[in-house]
């Protein structure tokens, strides 16, 4: 009871505040959301009679130099600047966790990925910003419908959202256009090599661009690649699992993964593991990328961002010589389903506890807007991937990305699902994530490995509370897209 | 230091002075930094783990005791279990393995020789690096198309490619191997500084009753170390059971719950699950696990050292 | 057999050496030279033993505020403050730690302060694993308003670094005869001039001993320095775990060179009082 009664204070205190402030401020000047925010700023630092102020921020460490240019701008404009927190990318759950419970305010904004939001926003970290949003009017209605509902959670948003993370497949078009390499393929598969439409395609194209010439186990080209590292492998099965037309869970929050879509979805996904560099299974981003870049692979599952290496003059072997495809999807029912999953997905999320909540609300907007945001896109270092309809235009997001990754890769957020957003979304991905390696270890059948899952989630479910985890399965379902192929 | 002062503080100089006085001045800022530092810390530990708290749920002083609940589903957690048996295990795997290496080392660094002050330079290296450099530097070395993987082609004569960080058994044999390397220093430095103090007289005189030199070893040698065989086995298996910086750098406890010792489980449950209270029941479990060992071996080195003085004063 | 004079021995002896050498000292040559080397010589197969272009750049990139170092280009790994704060908090928590644990010792090998058991229990402290204590410190700490702070980092490692310092000056302090400072007392010397003139000189080897080892391990601490910090203060594990999550980084050049500028003071330090370490480790339990 008194629990209780101390939720529903904070709940009160909470509306009693974002009223007043809805309340006591107008929306800045302004006629584009980034010149709203400046301006919105500017206004802040007016009524708190300051002129610099710096704001901390928590932000993944392998992310940081993407957006040191325009958060300078943002300074010369309006005086509030930022000290960056940086933090390992695994690690910032649990930094933000620990700051949950100190309260100290010790960083007033954060970048983090959605998996956490549900945690943080019960735990009362994460700040609920829809009347900042009203007020600034943030241009989100620009945003690609799937990615700002990931900021969102039982209702209430809670972030902005900066990067559209949902994977694309990237194939290799001068090894298939090689002289003779389509005959041979097409007389061997029976159909013309290309972008592939089902797993199984993906499957064949990878075992016939398997290149190992001395037959040493050490191939010259590997034929796919995907993330199977801990703490990132799940999240390659769970797009599978999604085309297979599965659902982690029915409306009572029972287990479905140990069904015949997770089994099947699962030994395709170890099996394609086989056509991976070794060490895969250790391998996060700034593994895979170069790997991928030097031309060591023919295909790679993974983020957008894979341009910045794979594009780049500099760092990549394989310049122009890409081919960005549709994910891939499993026939159900007769008919083809292609599944893409929010994979990362950087988000802002404003701390209840800084100590100018405001101003970071502000420099997040000013970040995320349709200009700013295609600036940080274009960035030659960004992380941040195209989310919005006018990336789709822009010069210069189309001259950093390519006109083909760009178009491909809004096609598949059509068909975008999101990661499992719930209450202990973390704990719900780490056992996961667990019994699929050892599965892809051999420790463990893959029917064994999914069995466990869902009885491991059946704990985590019944001790948070099945009803308050039906109540958050039911808002993100409304998340899962409606089309099985993109337009 | 005014004239005025002056007696005050003679007086307050000629308290100190006084045994009863003098000989508690350290102890009283030291058990003050323990009461006040530590016993808050283990009291709010005990107070946690008798809650159901997790971060997500409102503070933690409105939380409603859930009595032995936490403490049942730590027991009944069998990862928890697991990381318990596997931190105890590299352990059992790695603390005897220093102990072996340093002691032989040791032994055969003994009499002065050629050369021997550079070995004890290098031999006490690994010891003075940081273990997150160790975890960052083996990560770089035992990649599969790394250094050491060449090294071991060069011997095999063959292509090895193990893969030391992403394959179960290679990988936990990576981690111990990252505790081994490092502190086999340390059980070497004890056991050279143990055998550099053994006294002389007793082996002179067993020389002269004609004792081999394995008798010698056996019989006199080393009883005399066993104190300080009882320490080292004390330090370094309290600091192996608190393995944390190798596997979260090298494998991220990884491969599945490969190298997922109990360090890394809690701070997941803890900071990434928010099950604080369940975190504070597996504590205190841990803390039960390991003090019992601890404290067995404690009384054997209490023994020990008795023996030694009682003897030392015939 | 092993036969002193037997001319095998020094043979096998060296060998055995020599290979335990080999092991020890080949992960910090492979860190020292990968820290020379550009990009594109940190992974190749077959590895590359010396780097052929050598190269500053990576100690370029760590030490000048501003610049990025992943290859990628979005680190920022920087290493000054990381040091700098590292040596304030392990360098006064030591300080502290000696000074009072050793007047303790002195304490309890004099008087039999505390009562017999006192070194071993106060030995149980330390083999509290960090993680158990890690969560309620949070809380505590920051009804304290210590958390993030220079002074609780240093309490924190003045309390778990007191075990060793009382462990390790327990010998040192044993070895000064007694005589010697009853004679001192009998001639009308105050007990701190005893201390200062009589019992100080015969342990300061032991004393700096003792600080360098519990240096070195609140050098290299990271659990409970990556729990008590955020913002303000950033030790130089913590920096490094940031940077170096198993799957996260492969910034190997700047992040060898960070590793090669960690270990260098200590190695310096280590090498500099080596003739003292030995007897510091004798843990008192050896009687001449």
């Amino acid at each position: 009871m008194r629990r209780l009664s101390g939720f529903l204070s904070i709940v009160g205190a909470v509306a009693l505040t974002s009223g007043l402030t809805a309340a006591s401020a107008q929306t800045p000047a302004g006629t584009t959301a980034d010149a709203r925010a400046v301006a919105g700023a500017k206004a802040y630092m007016q009524s708190k009679g300051l002129t610099s102020l710096k704001l901390n921020m928590m932000m993944p460490s392998i992310f940081t130099a993407g957006s040191t240019v325009e958060m300078a701008n943002f300074e010369k404009e309006t005086g509030i600047g930022v000290n960056y927190f940086e933090v390992g990318i695994l690690q910032i759950q649990a930094k933000a966790m620990s700051e949950a419970v100190a309260k100290s305010g010790s960083f007033d904004f954060w970048i983090g990925d959605p998996i956490s939001l549900p945690d943080l926003a019960e735990a009362g970290l994460a700040k609920p910003i829809d009347d900042l949003v009203a007020r600034g009017k943030a241009d989100l209605d620009d945003i690609v419908p799937g990615f700002q509902e990931q900021a969102r959670y039982k209702g209430k948003t809670y972030g902005l959202v900066a990067d559209g993370d949902n994977f694309i497949l990237a194939i290799r078009k001068d090894l298939i256009d090689a002289p003779g390499e389509r005959q041979k393929f097409k007389a061997k598969y029976g159909w013309e090599p290309g972008c592939p439409d089902t797993y199984e395609q993906w499957y064949q194209l990878a075992e016939f661009f398997t290149r190992d010439p001395k037959g040493a186990g050490v191939p010259e080209v590997y034929g796919a690649m995907g993330y199977r590292a801990r703490s990132w492998g799940w999240r390659w099965w769970l797009q599978q699992f999604y085309a297979k037309g599965g659902m982690p869970f029915d409306d009572n929050l029972k287990p479905l993964i140990a069904g015949k879509e997770g089994l099947e979805s699962l030994r395709d996904y170890i099996a394609l593991t086989k056509f991976m560099p070794k060490d895969i299974l250790g391998w996060a981003t700034p593994q895979a990328y170069p790997f991928y870049a030097g031309g060591n692979a023919f295909s790679i599952m993974t983020y957008p961002s894979i341009a910045i290496a794979a594009e780049h003059p500099e760092r990549s072997k394989i310049v122009g010589k890409n081919r960005y495809c549709l994910v891939p999807g499993y026939v159900v029912g007769g008919k083809l389903v292609r599944r893409s999953l929010q994979g990362y997905g950087n988000i802002f999320y404003v701390s209840s506890y800084a100590k100018h909540p405001e101003a970071a609300y502000w420099l997040a907007q000013y970040l995320t807007s349709k200009e700013v945001s295609a600036r940080l896109v274009s960035g030659p270092n960004s992380v941040y991937d195209p989310y919005r309809r006018s990336h789709l235009t822009d010069a210069r997001v189309i001259k950093a990305r390519t006109k083909e990754m760009v178009e491909t890769h809004l096609k598949n957020a059509q068909v975008m699902a999101p990661m499992i957003l719930i209450q202990g979304a973390v704990e719900y991905n780490d056992v996961l994530d667990q019994n699929i390696q050892e599965a892809l270890l051999g420790k463990i059948t893959a029917e064994d490995a999914l069995k466990n899952t869902a009885a491991a989630w059946e704990k985590i479910t019944n001790q948070i509370g099945r009803k308050q985890q039906i109540e958050g399965w039911k808002a993100i379902k409304p998340a899962f897209p409606t089309k099985n192929v993109p337009d | 230091m005014t004239a005025a002062g002056a007696p005050g503080a003679g007086r307050l100089r000629r308290w100190l002075e006084r045994e009863r006085v003098f000989k508690w001045l350290p102890f009283v800022p030291v058990q003050g930094l323990f009461a006040l530092l530590l016993l808050p810390n283990f009291l709010l530990l005990v107070y946690l783990s008798l809650l159901s708290w997790r971060i997500t749920r409102g503070a933690w002083w409105n939380a409603a005791f859930t009595g032995l609940d936490s403490f049942q589903r730590a027991l009944e957690d069998s990862r928890f279990l697991w990381a318990l048996a596997r931190t105890f295990a590299f352990a059992a795997v790695a603390v005897p393995l220093e102990l072996l290496l340093g002691f032989g080392l040791a032994m055969l660094c003994r009499r002065s020789f050629r050369g021997r002050r550079i070995y004890t330079s290098v031999f006490l290296l690994p010891m003075m690096i940081v273990p997150a450099v160790v975890g960052y530097d083996l990560s770089m070395l035992l990649i599969d198309q790394g250094p050491f993987n060449q090294l071991l082609s060069l011997f095999a004569g063959r292509t090895v490619t193990v893969r030391w960080l992403s394959e179960y058994t290679p990988a936990q044999l990576a981690v111990i191997g990252a505790d081994v390397w490092q502190w086999t220093a340390l059980t070497f430095l004890v056991f050279t500084a143990g055998l550099a103090g053994l006294p002389e007289e007793p082996i002179r005189a067993a020389r002269v009753m004609g004792a081999s030199r394995w008798q010698i070893f056996w019989h006199i040698e080393l009883p005399l170390l066993k104190p300080v065989i009882a320490i080292a086995v004390i330090l370094r298996s309290m600091e192996a059971l608190k393995m944390f910086d190798y596997p979260m750098l090298l494998t991220q406890a990884g491969p599945g719950n490969a190298t997922e010792t109990v360090a890394v489980y809690l701070w997941r449950v803890g900071w990434e699950f928010a099950r604080v209270s369940d975190a504070a029941a597996m504590s205190l479990i841990l803390l039960v696990a390991v003090a019992m060992y601890i404290l067995v071996a404690i009384r054997v080195l209490r023994r020990e050292r008795r023996r030694l003085t009682e003897e030392g004063a015939v | 057999m092993r036969q002193r004079g037997f001319p095998l021995f020094p043979l096998v002896r060296h060998t055995l050496l020599l290979a335990w050498a080999a092991v020890t000292l080949f992960p910090i040559y492979w860190m020292v030279m990968t820290s020379f080397k550009q990009a594109a010589e940190w992974v190749t197969w077959p590895p590359r033993w010396f780097p052929h272009e050598p190269t500053l750049v990576n100690y370029v990139k760590v030490l000048t505020p501003g610049t990025s170092t992943f290859e990628l280009g979005r680190q920022t790994l920087k290493i000054l403050k990381p040091i700098g704060d590292s040596l304030i908090v392990s360098g006064i928590g030591s300080l502290i730690a000696v000074l009072l644990g050793s007047a303790l010792a002195y304490s309890w090998a004099r008087f039999g302060t505390g009562g017999r058991s006192y070194p071993y229990n106060i030995l149980s402290i330390r083999m509290v694993p960090p993680i158990v204590i890690a969560v309620p410190f949070v809380v505590y700490f920051v009804t304290l308003r210590l958390l993030d702070t220079y002074t609780g980092l240093i309490l924190v490692y003045l309390a778990t670094s007191l075990p060793y310092v009382i462990w390790m000056m327990l010998a040192f302090v044993e070895e000064v005869p007694v005589e010697l400072e009853r004679a001192a007392r009998v001639m009308g010397a105050s007990r701190w001039k005893v201390l200062r003139s009589v019992v100080l000189p015969l342990t300061a080897s032991g004393l700096v001993v003792t600080f360098l080892f519990v240096f070195i391990l609140n050098w290299s601490e990271l659990l409970l320095a990556m729990t008590l910090t955020n913002t303000e203060v950033s030790t130089i594990p913590i920096q490094l775990n940031k940077f170096q999550s198993a799957n996260e980084g492969r910034d190997y050049g700047p992040q060898a060179a960070i590793g090669t500028i960690a270990t260098l003071p200590v190695v310096v330090l280590g090498f500099l009082i080596q003739k003292h370490l030995l007897r510091g480790f004798s843990f008192g339990l050896l009687r001449k």
